[in-house]
């Protein structure tokens, strides 16, 4: 699985990424966020993943940039500032960009930021917008469930 | 080197092979786009096939103008014969600098009725999320332009982004944008302030000088395209995606009293779509001699979802009730509307898995009932917006393609 050093480029998010993701996943629980440079809300979703992150090291938390290839240091950049770079990062292959999000989600229309919950391997809560406190506290409480249950 | 890095340096080499106007491309700026979707094969020779998020727009005699950024240029060129081939493209700022080129905001191009040929851009700065609107104008046929201006009169390091340009049938130059100053002046007092704001400024003098900026609305969304067209009375009438409350996202328009005098903004979309998040999906607008607006949106409230046609009737002074078109299944998006007398054309983008298409769908009645819809056009790469722009009596089909570059089709 793709977890990078300090400053190490993200890798390319393909059209066949998600399903390699879900396969090497298997009955996992974790969390995948879509974000973008150029979407301010975005941004100001980081310090609340920052803090989740800080407080739950152990969660699987995956990023995923929609900016294009070539902005990766860039990426590499705000993952470092936000204190973020310990974990999976990837960026979308641009020009695959409308078969990328189908892959995903047919129903996601590019919105931004877009995060995806999964428990034990199965997707639970599809959110568009800023998350809350709220939403990442009431996964982390099905999934410590789940894994007692496991 | 990146697939993006060779189709860039493919793009150069091209540009510096086929140039033949006053100042060469540079690659050392990158473009702030967001995908690529045409691929630069230097054994072709139509530079335009370069285009990165292109707008089109005929002149009145039917030639088709084209701009276009690339290495750190915003270029023009034009087509005599509906798209086949291209006049070499000409830089319009003979400085490279950083220029958007994405989805929703990509450089304008616009002509008045003598010919005059207006651009405008958005120049990102170096932070993020701030720009300035850039300008510049052509009277002698694309062979010269001006230096390009910044339009913008406040000139803080905060966001004048995503402009829309629009010439009236007098010749008065609007330039429209998304303006996050009060945003700027709001954090340094301690303040939030939530998304950004709608400004305006003008020129009655072919764009040899701009009006101070005026605001039209606080609180607009703050990452998808701003729409500028002319009422009957010549004057500009707006559109955008507003904030409405907290954080629902629908739309706002704005017709103007005086040249100079914006009305009351109007909420036009009610589907309540609660999301503090950039959709990147800007709405369209279309308006007929009548006074008619023919609008297209796009939201994804849980309740009422996928694009969106509603008309509001000058005669009446009310909105009809919006109809939802496309396939939600299969993520219609990014709709562009046109008429033609009663004839109304909506075009729209739509992809089921395996290739992207462009459907249409045509209303002979002024948009109270619609035919069935049909695909036009599809490609097996990755594609831009689709645009309808009009010559005349003729609708056609603007779109980029990854495989076949500016794709040009006549629409019935």
């Amino acid at each position: 699985m793709c977890s990078f050093g300090t400053g190490a480029m993200p890798a390319s998010f393909d059209q066949g990424s998600y399903q390699q993701i879900l396969q090497q996943k298997q009955q996992g629980s974790f969390i995948m966020v879509l974000w973008s440079l150029d979407c301010p809300p975005c941004m100001e979703e980081l310090p609340l993943l920052t803090a989740f992150h800080k407080q739950n090291p152990a969660v699987d938390i995956i990023m995923v940039s929609t900016d294009e290839p070539s902005r990766g240091e860039e990426i590499v950049g705000v993952m470092k500032q936000n204190r973020l770079l310990d974990i999976s990062h990837w960026v979308f292959e641009t020009s695959q960009e409308q078969r990328i999000r189908y892959s995903i989600d047919p129903q996601w229309y590019g919105e931004l930021p877009r995060s995806y919950f999964y428990l034990a391997g199965k997707r639970v809560a599809a959110i568009s917008g800023r998350l809350k406190k709220t939403d990442l506290d009431k996964w982390l409480e099905a999934s410590s469930k789940e894994k007692a249950k496991s | 080197m990146t697939g993006y890095n060779r189709y860039y340096k493919a793009c150069l080499l091209l540009l510096l092979a086929s140039f033949t106007g006053n100042v060469l491309a540079s690659g050392d700026h990158k473009q702030h786009t967001k995908k690529p979707v045409s691929s630069c094969d230097v054994a072709q020779a139509a530079s335009v096939k370069c285009a990165l998020a292109p707008s089109a727009v005929f002149d009145a005699s039917g030639r088709l103008w084209l701009a276009w950024a690339y290495g750190g240029h915003v270029y023009v060129n034009y087509s005599d014969d509906k798209g086949k081939s291209f006049s070499p493209a000409l830089a319009v700022n003979r400085i490279a600098e950083e220029i958007s080129a994405r989805g929703e905001n990509r450089p304008k191009i616009a002509l008045d009725q003598k010919g005059a040929i207006y651009v405008s851009w958005t120049m990102p700065l170096e932070k993020r999320f701030t720009g300035h609107i850039r300008f510049s104008y052509s009277t002698d046929g694309g062979y010269h332009f001006s230096e390009p201006v910044i339009v913008n009169d406040n000139w803080d390091v905060t966001g004048h982004r995503f402009d829309a340009l629009g010439v009236n049938r007098q010749g008065d130059v609007y330039i429209a944008w998304l303006d996050k100053r009060d945003r700027f002046k709001a954090a340094k007092s301690g303040e939030k302030y939530h998304g950004a704001a709608v400004y305006f400024s003008w020129s009655d003098d072919g764009g040899k000088s701009f009006k101070p900026d005026k605001k039209i609305i606080d609180h607009s969304c703050e990452c998808c395209r701003v729409i500028i067209d002319f009422d009957e009375k010549d004057l500009p009438v707006i559109l955008w995606r507003n904030i409405y409350g907290k954080d629902v996202r629908d739309h706002a328009i704005v017709n103007f009293l005086s040249k100079d005098t914006p009305a009351k903004p109007q909420r036009v979309s009610f589907d309540e779509w609660h999301i503090d998040a950039c959709p990147h999906h800007g709405p369209d607008m279309s308006i007929n001699d009548n006074g008619d607006y023919h609008l297209v949106w796009f939201n994804n409230a849980a309740a009422r979802h996928g694009l969106f046609y509603a008309r509001h009737d000058q005669a009446s002074n009310r909105m009809i009730e919006a109809v939802q078109f496309g396939d939600f299944s299969k993520a219609a998006s990014h709709a562009t509307v046109i008429h033609r007398e009663n004839t109304v054309w909506l075009a729209w983008k739509q992809f089921d898995g395996k290739e992207e298409s462009v459907w249409l769908q045509k209303s002979t009645d002024n948009g109270d009932s619609w035919q069935q819809a049909e695909k036009i056009a599809v490609t097996a790469g990755s594609a831009d917006y689709p645009f309808l722009i009009r010559d005349k009596d003729q609708v056609y089909l603007q779109w980029q393609t990854e495989v076949e570059g500016f794709r040009l089709i006549s629409v019935n």
